[in-house]
């Protein structure tokens, strides 16, 4: 009879033995909107849905794009244009929720520089990182503003290099996410960093997304939704507490800033946690939206094949998860 | 003239083959695409690469011009200064001992990850290419000038000193003559390696160049672009070594016709 307990109780283990392997290809390298992945696998949320998850750095937007599509990952996180360009020419993918319900498409500057608009940005010299949509958005940004997007020289920079060049006074300012706002501010000083954030003017678009190839879609929908899951209430937990968040990511991750990274938690939370994910959950895509930032990535250089609004993206396996009040 | 109907037909027989095997590996590639149907942002067929130098938003002309000028530049600057610097450590001992450490131990780190440092200290643009290629061709020019220098027929030194000839006309009679093949050996390594120095300082900041549309395609999937940039590179090396191979054929004849006698 215990015998037999035995085998009962082996056998009932046995489902949490197999557990899924699942890859999740990142944009970039670790930053402090990452955390809140650490945080679910930290608290088991992973585990609770039957995903091993192995987290990759990435080395841009396009590259994650590319790896999802020729299936060397489940789930990629990328810049929406960037995800909507690959679709354009041919890539399986589609996007199953959003990181950022607002853009941090942005731009950050000396004080000293005396920009307070965008118009004022004309006749100077602006670092681009070819490595984020920030170039495939700025003809749109300029026409919303009414500018001559020729109007400023764009200087292609490695991104470690941004801060920088414009430091060195080489370049008037320099594209960057809003999230970034920490590192900036350490490097130019405190009370000397001024910004524009593109959503403040006129840019309503979808940043940072998740997306999958559509064969998983095929073979493994349910996935998808478990890793949702796991990984917005890890988004829900940094909320309430983003220092726990930021330390399990560094206690895996190895030469983090924690405190640069700490200090940006704030924009990040700004940018995800909006109305529209309040009633609908974190992550829930706009159909409106979607089709704006459609519409944005593709005014200038036509798409090699048509964009559908309805086949891009997916609200099929949304967590509906809601952030805290 | 039958003799130089012969030596045509020498020259043909001698390219035809590797012009073959060029031709074949490219409808080789083009076919492997068009029928494997592979997707262009991820390995554009050769006939894409060359549509997208008609495409005019790609501005061929001002990218190539500025990898050119900086190819150039640090081709130049590396030739001058690294005969000049091989001359130096050559003439005197002293020089030789104090500074080829230090050499060696420059040319021990890896330039590409110096090449943001230059951004911070310099600036972008042209010079700041010019410094990083030169920083990475100077070196084979050094060692190859100061070798030549050095390696000059013993017997020979001590008969033209036994003649009493001054130190300038050791150099200039032996020694120099002596090292000219070595410098065009430096040359030719300096021309592809000031090439590889554009492109560098091109990735880590710039306006315009091919490294810019190399960087920037990769970003936006503009795949073909990156091919077509990447072919005009190696036009631009294989050009400027051709032009050392040419200047060596005429500075050095002798050079060709001891190798045409192995």
């Amino acid at each position: 009879m215990k015998r037999l307990a035995a085998v009962l109780v082996a056998a009932l283990a046995l489902p949490a033995a197999a557990q899924d392997k699942f890859t999740l290809q990142l944009n970039w390298f670790h930053l402090a909107d990452h955390s809140p992945i650490y945080l679910a696998l930290k608290k088991g949320y992973y585990k609770e849905e039957n995903i091993d998850l192995t987290v990759v750095r990435g080395s841009g937007s396009a590259d994650s794009a590319k790896k999802i599509d020729l299936g060397q990952g489940h789930v990629g996180i990328s810049d929406a244009p960037t995800v909507l360009t690959a679709i354009s020419k041919g890539a399986n993918l589609r996007m199953v929720a959003v990181v950022y319900d607002k853009a941090g498409n942005n731009v950050f500057f000396k004080k000293s520089a005396n920009i307070r608009s965008p118009k004022d940005l004309m006749g100077r010299k602006i670092a681009a990182p070819p490595a984020d949509s920030h170039r495939v958005l700025w003809p749109a940004f300029a026409a919303v503003n009414k500018l001559d997007p020729n109007g400023v020289t764009l200087v292609n920079v490695k991104p470690e290099g941004k801060q920088a060049i414009v430091a060195g006074g080489d370049v008037d300012g320099s594209f960057d996410l809003y999230t970034s706002f920490a590192i900036w501010e350490k490097v130019l000083g405190k009370g000397n960093v001024g910004h524009l954030l593109w959503a403040d003017y006129g840019l309503p678009i979808y940043g940072h997304t998740y997306f999958v190839n559509r064969d998983l879609e095929k073979k493994n929908p349910k996935l998808i939704e478990r890793f949702l899951r796991a990984t917005h209430k890890g988004w829900r937990d940094a909320q309430a507490n983003p220092r726990e968040a930021i330390d399990a990511m560094a206690a895996v991750v190895p030469g983090l800033d924690t405190e640069a990274l700490f200090n940006t938690t704030p924009q990040i939370m700004d940018l995800c946690i909006t109305e529209r994910s309040r009633k609908h959950g974190i992550g829930w895509i706009e159909k409106d939206l979607m089709q704006k930032t459609i519409d944005i990535t593709f005014a200038q250089n036509k798409p090699d094949r048509p964009v559908n609004v309805d086949e891009v993206f997916t609200n099929a396996y949304s967590s509906r998860i809601r952030p805290l009040k | 003239m039958p003799s130089q109907e012969r030596r045509l037909a020498g020259v043909i027989a001698y390219y035809v083959p590797s012009a073959l095997v060029m031709l074949g590996l490219v409808l080789a590639w083009e076919l492997a695409v068009t029928l494997g149907g592979v997707k262009e942002y991820i390995l554009p067929a050769p006939s894409a690469a060359f549509e997208a130098y008609l495409r005019p938003n790609y501005q061929w002309t001002a990218n190539f011009l500025a990898t050119f000028y900086a190819t150039v530049g640090a081709f130049v600057l590396s030739a001058v200064l690294g005969v000049a610097l091989a001359v130096a450590i050559v003439w005197h001992d002293m020089l030789m001992r104090t500074m080829m450490p230090v050499l060696v131990l420059f040319n021990t780190l890896p330039k590409i990850a110096l090449a943001p440092l230059f951004v911070i200290w310099l600036g972008y643009g042209i010079w700041p290419n010019i410094v990083i290629g030169t920083t990475i061709a100077f070196f084979p020019m050094v060692v190859n000038t100061a070798v030549g220098l050095a390696t000059a027929d013993p017997e020979m030194l001590e008969l033209v000193r036994s003649l009493k000839a001054s130190r300038w006309q050791v150099f200039t009679k032996i020694r120099f003559p002596n090292a000219v093949p070595y410098i065009f050996t430096g040359l030719k390594l300096a021309a592809t390696m000031s090439v590889i120095g554009a492109i560098v300082g091109e990735f880590v900041a710039s306006e315009r160049g091919l490294g810019a549309l190399i960087i920037t395609g990769g970003v936006t999937l503009e795949t073909p672009s990156i091919f077509a940039s990447l072919i005009l590179i190696s036009v631009l090396g294989l050009a400027l070594y051709g032009v050392v191979v040419a200047a060596e054929r005429v500075v050095a004849p002798w050079v060709f016709r001891e190798q045409a006698a192995h």
